[in-house]
């Protein structure tokens, strides 16, 4: 500062020195409390700014446990489903998976095998043994060991076989003779014994049992003979009932009419009446 | 005694149990025991195919 800016009573009190000395120290007075106001206001601050990190510390804080506990219960969640469905393919799925498996491998040994030894190749070497295992019990059978099968053997066996079926042929034949002849006589046998039985009965009787027992065993004739018989001599006496019935109802002779008339007339009218002329023969 | 033992359980089992203990064994290395069982298992499938060409009548 210069000493001419001050008034001028000042002017004439302070030198230029004093001057000076009284800026400097003014100065210094006016560095230290800036200073202090600063220092102050930093401790202001700082206390602030720590009581401001605290409660953003605090914030942060209480949002990381919510999302720690939001993201443990998620990734809980996450591995309870995969637990589920661990279990599922394990229990469903890999014994789907080993059905499949074993189905394929035993389709492949099938397929391998098939390639390795063919159906043909396995079908000749069965029948091979076969034939063979035929041939052997049929040497056993007929007792044809290597020394026998000599051509002349064969020929006898040969010679043997033709004769049984000659001798087959001419039983089947026998049998049928045998069989015709066994019918022809049981056919004999129950007309005769029909014609013995008939004999006695009139001709309507007789002809009706002929019809009925004709073609019929003589066992099972003589067995239902009575029967039939029986059965013959109702039928009949059930027709006559009938005859007899419709004749009453048709007769054109009153009931009330004198006895002595009645007893003419009814001998009149029954010698043209063939009703009553059958009911007079059953009489 | 125990090869006798499971020559019988061998011959109790079907083709498709043979085939199921055979990836028992390949999965567990047991390559000795898996060769056994796919061994049975082809001869059970060879027998199957000679006996159903036994059932064929030769004489026709």
């Amino acid at each position: 500062m210069n000493k001419e800016e001050l008034p001028k009573e000042i002017e004439e009190v302070l030198t230029n020195e004093s001057v000076e000395a009284i800026e400097t120290a003014f100065k210094e007075k006016l560095e230290l409390s800036v200073e202090a106001a600063l220092t102050q206001q930093d401790e202001m601050y700082a206390e602030k700014l720590e009581e401001l990190v605290g409660n953003i510390d605090k914030d942060h804080a209480s949002k990381m446990e919510q999302i720690v506990e939001a993201v443990d219960t998620n990734n809980a969640k996450k591995l309870a489903q995969v637990v589920t469905k661990y279990e599922t393919e394990l229990n469903e799925g890999a014994v789907d998976f080993k059905e499949t498996l074993v189905e394929s491998i035993s389709n492949y040994l099938e397929e391998y095998v098939q390639e390795a030894i063919p159906t043909e190749s396995i079908m000749e070497a069965t029948q091979n043994k076969e034939a063979y295992n035929v041939l052997a019990s049929l040497r056993n059978q007929l007792a044809v060991d290597s020394s026998l099968m000599a051509e002349g053997v064969k020929t006898a066996i040969v010679e043997g076989k033709n004769e049984i079926d000659e001798l087959k042929a001419e039983i089947a034949e026998l049998k049928q003779n045998n069989t015709t002849l066994t019918e022809s006589y049981n056919d004999a046998k129950s007309a005769a014994f029909l014609e013995s039985r008939c004999s006695k009965f009139n001709d309507k009787k007789s002809a009706y049992l002929k019809k009925v027992l004709n073609d019929k065993s003589p066992r099972f004739i003589e067995e239902n003979f009575e029967y039939t018989a029986r059965l013959f001599d109702r039928k009949e006496k059930e027709q006559m009932e009938v005859i007899r019935e419709e004749a009453i109802s048709q007769r054109t002779v009153k009931a009330d009419a004198p006895k002595p008339v009645v007893v003419e007339k009814v001998v009149t009218e029954s010698a043209g009446n063939p009703y009553l002329d059958g009911l007079n023969k059953m009489k | 005694m125990p090869e006798e033992q499971n020559q019988e359980s061998l011959e109790s089992l079907t083709t498709k149990s043979k085939i199921v203990k055979f990836i028992d064994a390949i999965s567990d290395e047991k390559y000795a025991s898996a060769n056994k069982y796919l061994q049975s298992a082809v001869d059970d499938k060879l027998e199957d195919r000679i006996r159903q060409a036994a059932e064929k009548p030769i004489f026709k």
